[in-house]
């Protein structure tokens, strides 16, 4: 590089961040709730860019960018100082989040798969060969989109499927990264989703990470906590997991342990709590009751009394503790002693490392248990709170419920009460709706997998916004078993090529992020909206046109399940003045608006778990509503903390804490003894290291977009794996050298990074998952939770060897 | 290698020792000192140095956090142990804008 070019990129550098301090330096907090004034300019600037409001597209924190358009196109990005989750502030990836519209090979038009290669086609011919293609066997045919979907796309979607198919399997790819988390949640609460917010990062005094990184995965909100020490602040910040990583350096206390350990270590919490008689009996009388696993196991599982729920502990003490997990005794005690302070106020975070676990139901209420029995919840900074990886993770795949038991606002399928209420706001005819649950995401891809002639009985799926190619586990199995499987048929919506496109039959070029109006929901329970700025290149739509279109389609070809009970369209849309609008044809799909239309529709499901949304022009006005959002005196009110009546307006006066929801329907949380056990698949002498995945700062999921935006993809160009120093050097691998990782399912080869971005623990390694070209996912396991069903990508055995340099 | 935009939360107390530190170094460029944020222009000769770079200024008394808000790597440069994009679908991964 020369001299010029590297001072010029300097002075770049350096005007960036200097602009990026002034507009932290000139935010107002105060302001973060005062309304939005949609597509304004800049003072003095008329001909400058038009800047409008967005949800980043990228992780599930939440934050939000202001989205400056000129001449047709982004063509810059700010954090956004009003808004309340990230208060102008962004990491590398939002910085850079309008890159991702324009890579040079954006997906322009639909293309058929013929004679092994994908050709050019139009979207009528896209659109009959999908509806044929259901209308055929609709009872084959599976959807399955993501926790990217935007609120209306997810709901459009899953509308189709369960109102109008009688088709219970659809699923979300959420079903890979937080489906524990929602298990935990019912399990404990009778309802899905974190109590607490991200207010509790403010204030509390200790942050555990359950096997958490989010100084990569989440580095606003992780920025957010250590800004505290700045300010003069103390917070004391755990780190437990089996690799050190950029979360590890700010961390006071790094806890390495055993893959499954942390079963044992939250036991080992609850035991100390009970044998020191350092609980908070208060709390516990008044607010939560015992549970364990029944027979057969139940999410619910069986209740217990006091005594034996301590009778059950007993054998987890700080040494048997550290002898399974491998976390000192005298750590375990040291949690259990902040715990039994009622000062301190512990917040504790957890994201895949609890999710993606053959036991993630039960680390997921066992960490709800500890805060519980110990009272550190339902005030401001006591929280375990969970957070998601995708940006409506959350607000689609939960709240709109778009997995294969689900329907919109916690309601279920296998619930006839549950189904008779879906099917009075869909206005459909009574039984319309199936009351089998679909298939998860583990089992409709290894059906898809599998010859029709063995069983195989899903044999069309449609995916929207979302690569399973390159995240499904063990990818010979689920994924790439379709490609010798000429009767299956795998339709892909998508902005860019990826894995999954490589093998599909019918490509769809889909609009993204601000090509489309859309509405996504955060971690903290926020819903936000924006609207659509720029066109979509080429021929590329919005995949809730899609959906409908396709709807539409299959009402042309006859079919039923497409009307209402009143015989009308079940998408039919109107106009302010009551007139019909065919927004089934793309042409006509934005003279209305139909994300408000589908949104004030789906917003009467929320009422039934206490899950409130506003009407959608609420959110039109704000940077995101954190639900319940309740209406007194004509005014919206968010809920900052569920449960508890200094806040929610659900809890009855006088009872200071109400588990509405509650299992036991006494409004008492569940305290859960769930036993440790070893994890599906351990290293023995053919496989003798744990293999861990996950992802970079630099990228998201699979890097579909952020290995388009160059900054990025030249800063972390390929996957790689770190190997412990002592463990590489006694293989004889040195840094930079080749080499080969092999489980029982796969293979792939990489070049080892040896104290590099992260350190793994003696016995394991670490790759991340965002390269295409590096699959590490052929090797993982597709072993899952047995409530959850949300696969384990964080432990399985593999042998690591040298190749060459 | 690396060129990258960086935000240091600092403790004003330590911000002249800080200045004395980072501004002796010569990866570094200092910028202005912001409501509590150093502006940091980190210039290192590859990844590897990038990270231990990073490393090295999380360990500096009075570093509480860093942000990273803009970047640049020259793909041509960059250093073992990452592979260069691969080209498994060369039709199909085109270089990006």
């Amino acid at each position: 590089m020369s001299p010029d070019r590297r001072d010029f990129l300097k002075a770049t550098a350096l005007a960036a961040a200097t602009v990026a301090a002034e507009r932290l330096l000139h935010r107002d907090p105060a302001r973060g709730a005062a309304p939005f004034a949609t597509a304004t300019t800049d003072p003095g600037k008329p001909s400058g860019p038009t800047w409008d409001k967005a949800p980043c597209r990228f992780c599930g924190t939440g934050c939000h960018v202001k989205v400056g358009v000129q001449d047709g196109r982004v063509v810059a990005i700010q954090g956004d100082v009003e808004a309340a989750v990230n208060k102008g502030l962004l990491c590398v990836k939002g910085y850079h989040v309008g890159l991702a519209l324009y890579g040079k090979d954006r997906l322009t038009t639909p293309q058929l798969r013929k004679n092994g290669k994908l050709v050019p086609i139009g979207w009528d011919e896209a659109l009959d060969i999908i509806a044929k293609r259901i209308m055929a066997a609709p009872e084959r045919f599976a959807f399955y989109g993501s926790g990217q979907w935007t609120i209306p796309e997810g709901y459009a979607a899953q509308k189709m499927m369960k109102a109008g198919l009688s088709n219970n399997h659809i699923e979300p790819n959420a079903r890979l990264c937080m489906a524990s988390a929602v298990t935990g949640y019912l399990s404990v609460y009778g309802v899905d989703e974190p109590a607490g917010c991200y207010d509790d990062l403010d204030v509390a005094d200790v942050i555990i990470n359950w096997g958490n990184n989010p100084a990569e995965m989440h580095p606003v909100l992780f920025s957010r906590i250590v800004d505290r020490r700045s300010r003069g602040e103390s917070v004391t910040i755990f780190d437990i997991g089996t690799r050190r990583t950029r979360t590890t350096e700010h961390c006071q206390h790094y806890l390495a342990m055993k893959p499954n350990g942390d079963l044992a270590i939250a036991n080992g919490i609850l035991h100390l709590l009970l044998a020191r008689d350092t609980y908070d009996k208060a709390f516990v009388e008044k607010y939560a009751a015992f549970r364990s696993a029944s027979e057969p196991p139940t999410l619910n599982g069986k209740a217990i009394d006091f005594a034996t729920f301590k009778e059950s502990l007993a054998p987890y003490t700080p040494a048997h503790v550290e002898e399974l997990s491998g976390v000192a005794a005298k750590d375990i005690e040291l949690l259990a002693d902040l715990f039994a302070d009622p000062k301190k106020k512990i917040t504790s975070l957890w994201c895949m490392g609890m999710n993606q676990h053959t036991r993630g139901t039960a680390i997921n209420s066992l960490v709800h248990a500890v805060h519980l029995l110990s009272g550190h919840f339902g005030t401001p900074g006591n929280a375990p709170t969970s957070l998601t990886g995708q940006p409506s993770a959350c607000g689609t795949a939960r709240e709109v419920g778009t997995f294969a038991h689900g329907l919109p606002g916690g309601l279920r399928v296998d619930n006839a009460e549950h189904r008779k209420e879906a099917e009075e706001v869909w206005h459909v005819p009574t039984g319309r709706i199936n009351p089998t649950v679909g298939l998860h995401t583990v089992a409709m891809w290894e059906s898809f997998c599998t010859p029709t002639e063995s069983g195989g009985n899903i044999g069309t799926i449609w995916v929207q916004v979302t690569n399973p190619g390159q995240t499904l586990p063990n990818l010979n199995k689920l994924f790439r078993a379709k490609e010798k499987l000429e009767d299956k048929f795998l339709i892909v919506s998508d902005v860019y090529p990826t894995a999954t496109t490589e093998l599909a039959d019918l490509v769809l070029p889909s609009a993204l992020w601000v090509e489309k109006n859309g509405m996504f929901g955060n971690s903290e329970r926020r819903t936000q909206q924006w609207f659509k700025m720029v066109k979509p290149p080429g021929d590329a739509r919005d995949d809730c046109w899609q959906t409908i279109a396709v709807a539409h389609r299959l009402l042309e070809l006859g079919h039923p399940g497409m009307k209402d009970g009143d015989g009308r369209f079940l998408f039919e849309t109107k106009d302010k003045a009551g007139k019909e609008v065919p927004v089934w044809k793309w042409e006509r799909y934005y003279d209305v608006n139909v994300d408000e239309r589908l949104f004030d529709e789906y917003r009467q499901f929320s009422r039934f778990k206490h899950k409130d949304l506003a009407p959608y022009s609420e959110y039109v006005k704000t940077r995101g509503l954190r639900w319940p959002v309740v209406e007194k005196d004509g005014q919206w009110r968010e809920t900052r903390w569920r449960f508890s009546e200094f806040d929610d307006g659900y809890v009855a006066k006088g009872k200071g804490l109400q588990f509405y929801h509650s299992t036991s329907k006494d409004d008492r949380a569940q305290i859960w003894f769930r036993p440790w056990e070893p994890p599906p698949e351990v290293p023995d002498a053919d496989y003798p290291l744990w293999l861990c995945t996950g992802r970079v700062v630099e990228h998201w999921h699979s890097g579909t977009m952020t290995m388009r935006i160059p900054p990025l993809r030249n800063a972390m160009p390929g996957a790689y794996i770190e190997i412990n120093p002592e463990d590489a050097r006694a293989m004889g691998i040195g840094n930079g050298d080749r080499v080969r990782l092999e489980s029982r399912r796969g293979e792939l080869e990489l070049r080892a990074w040896l104290n590099g971005r992260g350190v793994p623990e003696r016995g394991h390694v670490f790759v991340p998952f965002f390269d295409e070209t590096k699959l590490v996912n052929l090797v993982t396991l597709e072993a899952h939770d047995p409530f959850s069903k949300q696969p384990d990508y964080k432990k399985c055995a593999v042998r690591v060897t040298r190749v060459g340099p | 290698m690396p060129v990258s935009g960086l935000l240091l939360t600092i403790d004003s107390e330590c911000e002249v020792e800080l200045r004395k530190t980072l501004g002796s170094d010569a990866r570094m460029t200092l910028g202005d000192t912001l409501g509590g944020r150093l502006v940091v222009v980190l210039d290192t000769p590859s990844q590897s140095a990038d990270e231990a770079a990073w490393a090295w200024l999380r360990e500096q008394s009075g570093v509480s956090w860093i942000d990273l808000v803009w970047i640049s790597v020259d793909p041509s440069e960059a250093d073992v142990p990452l592979d260069r994009p691969g080209r498994r679908r060369p039709s199909q991964v085109g270089d990006s804008a």
